[in-house]
């Protein structure tokens, strides 16, 4: 028995389907009306939003869903279609972003066999394209999915780091540089609090700007604005972050000119080996594609 | 941003972590292209802002997102993409609205006071407030024309872009140095981003027309983009396809049917190729098309080429020769004159005599009715006995259809001179005989001009016969009373009534009345 909700969300999934079923494509594929409807609860269940569905349906990338969803149920058509449209692109993708041809043509190549999901055994194909829930666009899944991997390559060939190549390196050698800074526990008290209220798309900003030193045109590319928009917003978020930290700062029994001094922007070098330590997430501070160079 | 963040804020935000589990791609995914719901959006964001993996990744996927990597689904999908994706951009449209309503509001501005300023002196000299009017268009023109906004529009923003991308930054990180170098390359790049997302917003601006929206700034300002398809034929977007028909020895091939698809629309174009085999299609959108030609006896060829904003691009088409296909093409279409007929007749019946506007009451003008008849006078013109008419009239001597006629009809009649200065007929299926052989004349020269024939030779011979040599009388020519006595070497009628003779001395007779009468040039 379907609860109240489900079935108010399949009604609203049946009126979708039927409506945009022409345009779907589904019936190359075989699919019929009903399993349109299918695919569209199973895709809204996956997601777990079924308090926004009718909104999340109005912006699916249908058509690409279905052929995703065609593939993963093995429709050779749909497969002769996905890799005519997206195989090119994928390789392109890759190599766009591991920056040299054996390593994009691996990552590649591993992509392309989850995608087509054959398991080691033969059994049942469990595509990774089943994951696609229709978000964006399908050639855009597929470019995350691929730096997805590539992040995790990478982390998995960090981690095997030769102790020669980290001889190398010269790793034993390093000074030791932890020392921490003595920061005034109000000033961290403080720092805390304020950074705590900032909004999660100004700590976004915050940290891709300072600490992993993006660029406003990369920044901007990802939230899909203008550099100046984004420069704007980063502006606003410290300067006002600076000013609300100094208030608390004064507030918690700092003179002015204490709050200021407390406040002292480091040397940026320093700041560089600080960041890249207390990162704690396995890599250096810089991003993974810029250390070859 | 300029003193940057304390350090501080800097150690909190690097020891932060994410608590919950990645999103998945699809999310990620969703989120640079913005098409999450509104808590989506919330869950994403707060994640990337304390994880740095997942920033990673998402950096790494929209450098390539960028670049457009699947340019065929769009064009292969465009209904459903453009479906899709107005919702998806619900958050960057309102910022892009008002991002265009500035340039588009300083134009219909300035427009609108070149209006006012003309109407204010409308007593002006005309020629000065009609250059007025063609160099600011009016407010719907203006705003129709995406070539004036583009104008008006690039040179505010790179300079907004650049001036506060570029120092923010060398202030922000004054150690890399890595990065101050690339500071040109980034400003490059900088300056293609805005070209690349100029274009985007334009596109956006065109789809989100076909669904205008009540709370668009300027209504005016939706028309921006729409305008240009408008005026594919502007010589600046539009190239030329030219090349020459040729066979496979190279010769070229005239009149080929030379066929022009534009590969993208499917449209087509036909000409036919000139006399030196050439063909030219103008004022083309520039892209990829197939020329493709035929022509009789050949087999069909193809060619593909692509045409760039004005240049002409040369495709030559080497016709193959045709296997087996044999086409005769038969223009038909009826003669003016009739050639292979004789016996043509024109009948005036009583009413058309009676009621034909006749100056004079004169029955000579019914023939000027008939066609290919001119004026003359029976019995005057002997060159033309068998179109003489009915009536007597006859075509006049000038060159006309029935000459014309009057020739087609005679018999093949061939005439030479021996080696021997005879003169010599040859009837049709008959041996060459000997004419005038009376005549002691050395032969030198015969002409014919229809049944007449003339022939000159030594000692100021010269002959005419109006019957095709049937029957002969000797010409004479004489100047104050003194014959000719040099050799006539040259014999030349127009027609039957105009020509020219030379003799061995130079001198040249001319005759207009048919060689009646000869004066000496």
């Amino acid at each position: 028995m379907a609860s109240a909700p489900s079935s108010q969300a399949s009604a609203a999934v049946q009126a979708f389907a039927a409506a945009h079923y022409a345009e779907s494509g589904a019936a190359r594929f075989g699919i019929g009306v009903a399993g349109l409807v299918t695919l569209l609860a199973e895709v809204l269940t996956q997601r777990g939003s079924n308090d926004e569905a009718e909104s999340a349906l109005q912006a699916l990338r249908l058509e690409e869903l279905v052929l995703a969803r065609a593939c993963v149920a093995g429709h050779e058509r749909a497969w002769d279609l996905f890799l005519t449209r997206y195989r090119g692109a994928m390789y392109d993708a890759a190599y766009k972003i591991a920056h040299d041809e054996t390593s994009a043509r691996s990552l590649a190549d591993s992509l392309y066999a989850e995608l087509y999901g054959l398991s080691k055994d033969g059994e049942v194909r469990a595509s990774k394209l089943r994951y696609y829930l229709g978000r964006g666009s399908l050639a855009g899944w597929l470019r995350t999915v691929i730096a997805q991997e590539y992040v995790n390559q990478y982390r998995k060939t960090k981690r095997e780091t030769s102790l020669e190549s980290a001889l190398e390196d010269g790793q034993q050698f390093a000074a030791d540089n932890s020392e921490t800074p003595l920061l005034d526990g109000r000033v961290e008290a403080a720092t805390a609090a304020e950074l705590a209220a900032v909004e999660p798309e100004e700590r976004f900003l915050l940290a891709a700007y300072f600490l992993d030193r993006r660029t406003l045109l990369e920044i901007s590319k990802v939230l899909g604005v203008h550099e100046s928009t984004v420069s704007r917003k980063l502006e606003r978020a410290t300067a006002s972050l600076r000013k609300r930290i100094r208030k608390r700062l004064i507030e918690a029994g700092m003179s002015s000119r204490q709050a200021d001094e407390a406040m002292q922007d480091v040397d940026v070098r320093d700041l560089q080996i600080r960041v890249r330590e207390t990162l704690g997430q396995d890599r250096g501070g810089l991003p993974f594609y810029k250390e070859e160079g | 941003m300029k003193q940057g963040i304390p350090k501080s804020v800097q150690d909190l935000l690097a020891r932060q972590t994410a608590g919950d589990e990645h999103p998945s791609a699809d999310l990620l995914n969703g989120y640079m292209e913005q098409s999450l719901t509104a808590t989506e959006i919330a869950q994403v964001t707060n994640h990337l802002a304390a994880c740095g993996e997942c920033r990673e990744i998402v950096f790494l996927a929209s450098a390539v997102h960028e670049e457009e990597v699947v340019p065929a689904v769009a064009a292969a999908v465009p209904a459903q993409a453009q479906q899709v994706v107005a919702p998806a951009s619900r958050r960057k449209s309102r910022w892009v609205w008002w991002k265009w309503a500035a340039p588009a509001v300083a134009v219909i501005v300035v427009a609108a006071g070149v209006i006012v300023q003309r109407e204010r002196v409308p007593e002006r000299a005309s020629p000065a407030s009609n250059t007025l009017a063609l160099n600011y268009p009016a407010p719907s023109t203006a705003t129709t024309n995406r070539e004036n906004a583009l104008i008006i529009e690039p040179p505010a923003r790179p300079a907004t872009g650049a001036s506060q991308a570029t120092p923010t930054e060398s202030k922000k990180h004054p150690a890399d140095g890595a990065r101050s170098n690339e500071k040109s390359e980034q400003s490059r790049r900088i300056e293609q981003h805005q070209e690349l997302q100029r274009s985007r917003e334009l596109a956006q601006l065109s789809s989100s027309l076909e669904n205008p929206k009540p709370n668009a700034v300027a209504g005016a300002v939706a028309a921006m983009p729409a305008a240009p398809r408008a005026n594919p034929a502007q010589s600046l977007v539009s190239g030329d396809f030219t090349g020459t028909v040729t066979d496979p020895s190279g010769a070229v091939v005239a009149y080929a049917t030379v066929t022009l698809r534009n590969n993208r629309t499917g449209q087509v174009r036909t000409t036919t190729s000139n006399n030196s085999g050439a063909y030219r299609f103008s004022l083309l959108q520039p892209g990829s098309y197939t020329v493709s030609a035929t022509a009789s006896g050949y087999s069909k060829a193809e060619t593909t080429a692509m045409v760039n904003v004005g240049q002409a691009t040369v495709a030559d088409v080497k016709l193959p020769v045709g296997s087996s296909a044999q086409t005769v093409e038969v223009t038909s279409a009826a003669p003016l004159v009739q050639a292979n007929q004789g016996d043509l007749s024109t009948n005036f019946d009583q009413n058309v005599v009676a009621n034909a506007p006749n100056g004079g009451n004169d029955l000579t003008y019914a023939k000027k009715t008939a066609p290919a008849v001119n004026s003359g006078t029976a019995g005057k013109d002997e060159s033309a006995p068998a179109a003489s008419l009915k009536t007597g009239l006859v075509s006049s001597g000038q060159p006309t259809a029935v000459n014309k006629l009057a020739k087609a009809l005679l018999p093949a009649v061939h005439w030479r001179i021996s080696a021997e200065g005879h003169l010599e007929r040859a009837l049709p299926g008959n041996p060459w005989t000997r004419v005038l052989a009376d005549q002691p004349a050395v032969f030198r020269v015969v002409a014919t001009v229809g049944s007449n024939v003339w022939a000159g030779g030594n000692g100021g011979a010269l002959f005419h016969s109006t019957d095709q040599g049937e029957s002969w009388h000797r010409v004479a020519l004489s100047l104050n009373g003194q014959a000719e006595r040099n050799a006539v070497v040259s014999i030349h009628f127009d027609n039957a009534m105009q020509g020219s003779i030379s003799t061995g001395s130079g001198a040249t007779w001319v005759t207009s009345d048919g060689g009646q009468t000869w004066i000496m040039r």
